[in-house]
């Protein structure tokens, strides 16, 4: 105990310490990202104090469905934290010199675990720790609870529940390494990554938003009158499923079953606790060989390399320079598990997105008020636009700090940095420019050709605007010491662009409202639908996106050529 | 080929390179010298344009190269002494990428590194990805990668870190070779019998200011005094 709080001690300096020196610089913009913060939490407090005003008071979706929706967006978080732990976790289990340098130290291996679990949970759950707070705290004000129910649902609900997710991260992580060992790292992934699918697709089935909207929407406006569509047993299973009835029993006054609740998260989260740290007690340093030997047999270069598409030594139409960036950038991305794993997991994602969303024509045809239709169209776009951000963030955020340490050679070298970004830029936007495309369309053809026409133009100018901030942020955030691109894409600067993101979000709100709810009153009405406002309202994002692209890619360059 | 004028650079208050002038010839091997801290990276990372001068000028070949940086770089060869590469690259993918860098065709590019791992002596490992090479192993693939495009200013900082005897021969002769064939080289180094033995120019710089700067003859002649090595001389001047 005594060793461990001394580390903890060290690595708490550690942080103060490389907040750099206080001076008028670092205070400012110390109080911006504060401030940053504080706009993004009461953003979000007041969005789900809208939201729940809306489904309760205008829909009337009643508070047991109202729950059951808590608990389909709890089980999203769920995953978020348990599969963003599992990633994370590899890199800061075995792959940080700290592990190295302790694992020579006198100190135990459960100790070393705890150590980097900590280190990572707290790492990439923040924002998310965040968010959740900012919803907590509408939902307090909107039920009328008293002001000390934030900090105790957040204590004793919240952070059990992401803990049970992070713990279970940190297990699977080290028992598919444990298994890797005997029956080799491909045959282990995939069949946890088979039954991370099946989880999700039986979720899904068990408790299929879709097919809960459905049922519901046929009562709709009377929604009240609704109480037959009960989920399966199965799910009651789940952390989600206990934070939802948790909260329900709290709203409705009936505290003694709610306490059931938060008694059982309490104890299943000390219990995974209990035993993530017996599984490291008895496997960190043995996947920690592991790892080792998989990294080694991974690097064992074969020694013909003309069989590797992107092989330099493959004759190229392209010219030299560009053909080695290109070249580089597909090896590297394709040799770093954590950058094709996260992309499969994040494509998987958008793959169920899809297959959801493309049996929701059920509700659109049945409905017939524009104001519902407004909204299902702007929540399906803005979704659509939170994964392109999602992506973004992810993959073109780290771009410039994945210049990494070898920048001495780019810098070095007889080159146009800003014909080099934007090569390197250029194939990332490509991937996410597709994918949104291709989402867009997916989402949108049901409403009609010219307004799906209209939403594939402003999804591009989205994705150019989303592109280029997250590539001038992480040219102003970059850090060339982190290796680990998740680590550079849950950093503060990743938070803060991911904010802008948020106010983007709504920007777009604002401006797409009244032009799509005029659209679908001018066709329900049967007058000849004018476009022209949607014609405007694309004129204006696109010029928008010309003005940020500009500012963020010429910014980015700048940053990208400073003193190193 | 180099020529540094009036070269300063601040860290905000602190003055890392103070006012250096300094004039080095195709075929002049310089050898740069000073303690730890004294400016030698941060004047090395000026000449290759990692860093931007506070006042004063870098000018290469002609070019200077904060004003006409691609001409001017691609006259240099670099190595750095910690030379981080790329760790999921193999050693001979990182030295097609740097080919790439600098427009060698492919055909040539082939040719020049087979030479260049005959050469350096690097073919029994130069498939392997670079996480797992020694200090020693990135150090010479650097060295490959800075000779590709035939430098005419090659540009070292403290090359013989971690390398073996029989690796640190292998450099030194390539140095010498590349200087005698006309290539100008500005060494940075704490091995004072690297200098001597391979240096034909000598500088020390202490607290960020050049305090000695001259041919070898003249170190010659301050052998004949009190300062019978350079090592001796250069505890001295730097004490």
């Amino acid at each position: 105990m005594k060793v461990l709080l001394h580390i903890i001690k060290f690595k708490i300096l550690f942080v103060f310490k490389s907040q750099g020196n206080f001076n008028l610089s670092s205070a400012l913009k110390s109080l911006g990202v504060i401030i940053v913060y504080t706009i993004f939490a009461i953003g979000v407090y007041v969005l789900a104090k809208n939201i729940i005003g809306y489904l309760l008071e205008d829909v009337k979706i009643g508070m047991y469905l109202f729950h059951r929706f808590i608990f389909v967006v709890l089980f999203i978080f769920f995953m978020a934290v348990n599969i963003g732990n599992i990633v994370v976790s590899y890199s800061t289990f075995f792959k940080t010199k700290e592990v190295d340098f302790l694992l020579t130290k006198p100190i135990s291996f459960a100790k070393i675990f705890l150590i980097k679990f900590f280190d990572n949970f707290f790492y990439s759950s923040s924002t998310l720790l965040l968010i959740i707070s900012a919803v907590i705290a509408s939902y307090t004000f909107y039920f009328d609870l008293p002001w000390y129910f934030i900090p105790l649902s957040v204590s004793f609900l919240i952070l059990p529940f992401m803990f049970i997710a992070g713990t279970l991260g940190a297990i699977i992580l080290l028992v598919i390494l444990r298994v890797a060992a005997s029956f080799g790292i491909k045959k282990v992934l995939v069949t946890i990554a088979s039954v991370y699918a099946s989880a999700t697709i039986l979720f899904y089935y068990f408790s299929s938003p879709v097919k809960l909207v459905t049922k519901v929407f046929e009562y709709f406006p009377n929604i009240n009158n609704y109480f037959g569509f009960l989920e399966n047993p199965v799910v009651k299973l789940l952390p989600n499923h206990w934070v939802a009835e948790a909260l329900y029993w709290i709203t409705t006054g009936k505290i003694g079953a709610a306490g059931w609740y938060v008694y059982l998260l309490i104890i299943v989260s000390v219990l995974f606790f209990l035993f993530s740290l017996l599984i490291a007690k008895k496997w960190f340093y043995k996947t920690w060989l592991v790892f080792l030997n998989l990294s080694s047999e991974l690097s064992v270069k074969k020694k013909n390399n003309s069989n590797e598409i992107f092989s330099f030594e493959n004759n190229s139409s392209l010219k030299p320079r560009r053909e080695a960036l290109i070249k580089r950038e597909l090896l590297l991305f394709i040799r770093e598990p954590s950058q094709w794993s996260h992309f499969v997991v994040m494509i998987f994602l958008i793959s169920i997105f899809i297959l959801s969303i493309s049996s929701i024509d059920v509700i659109i045809l049945k409905s017939y008020d524009v104001y519902l239709k407004t909204l299902i169209y702007l929540v399906i776009y803005l979704f659509n636009v939170f994964l392109i951000a999602s992506l973004s963030i992810r993959f073109i955020f780290p771009l410039v700090s994945l210049e990494g340490e070898t920048i001495w050679k780019v810098r070095s070298a007889p080159l146009n940095y800003k014909k080099l970004m934007l090569t390197r830029l250029l194939i990332y936007f490509l991937v996410i420019f597709v994918i949104g495309q291709v989402l867009n369309f997916v989402s949108n053809y049901q409403f009609s050709i010219l307004l799906t026409a209209i939403s594939q133009l402003n999804t591009a100018f989205v994705t150019i605007t989303l592109v280029s901030i997250n590539f001038g942020m992480g040219a102003m955030f970059a850090n060339y010491k982190e290796r680990n691109p998740i680590r550079v894409a849950s950093s503060q600067g990743a938070s803060i662009t991911f904010l802008f993101t948020i106010i983007y979000l709504v920007f777009l709100i604002i401006i797409l409202f009244a032009p799509v709810s005029n659209y679908f009153y001018a066709m329900e009405r049967g007058s000849s639908t004018s476009i022209s406002q949607l014609i405007y309202t694309s004129l204006m994002l696109g010029a928008v996106t010309l003005i940020f692209s500009y500012l963020s890619i010429s910014k980015g360059v700048k940053y990208f050529n400073q003193d190193i | 080929m180099l020529v540094l004028s009036n070269l300063t650079k601040k860290f905000g208050n602190f003055i890392a390179v103070n006012n250096i002038n300094l004039e080095i010839s195709e075929g002049d091997f310089f050898g740069f010298l000073g303690q730890n801290g004294a400016g030698k990276t941060t004047t090395i990372k000026m000449i290759t344009g990692l860093y931007a001068p506070t006042n004063g000028t870098v000018q290469i070949g002609g070019f200077d190269i904060q004003k006409n940086p691609i001409e001017a770089k691609s006259l240099i060869g670099y190595i750095p002494d910690q030379p981080f590469l790329y760790e999921k690259l193999t050693g001979r993918e990182f030295l097609y990428f740097c080919g790439g860098l600098y427009k060698i065709n492919k055909a040539n590019l082939k040719n020049k590194i087979e030479e260049t791992i005959e050469e350096l002596k690097i073919g029994e490992w130069v498939d392997k990805r670079t996480e797992e090479y020694s200090q020693g192993m990135r150090q010479r693939i650097a060295i490959a990668s800075a000779l590709l495009h035939n430098p005419k200013l090659i540009v070292v900082d403290e090359p013989m870190i971690g390398l073996d005897p029989q690796s640190a021969l292998v450099v030194k002769n390539i140095l010498k070779q590349k200087a005698s064939e006309g290539a100008a080289i500005f060494m940075s180094t704490h091995s004072l019998n690297v200098a001597e033995e391979i240096c034909s120019r000598i500088g020390i710089i202490k607290d960020g200011q050049m305090i000695l700067e001259d041919r070898k003859e003249i170190v010659e002649q301050i052998r004949g005094t009190d300062h019978h090595n350079l090592e001796s001389l250069f505890l001295h001047l730097t004490k």
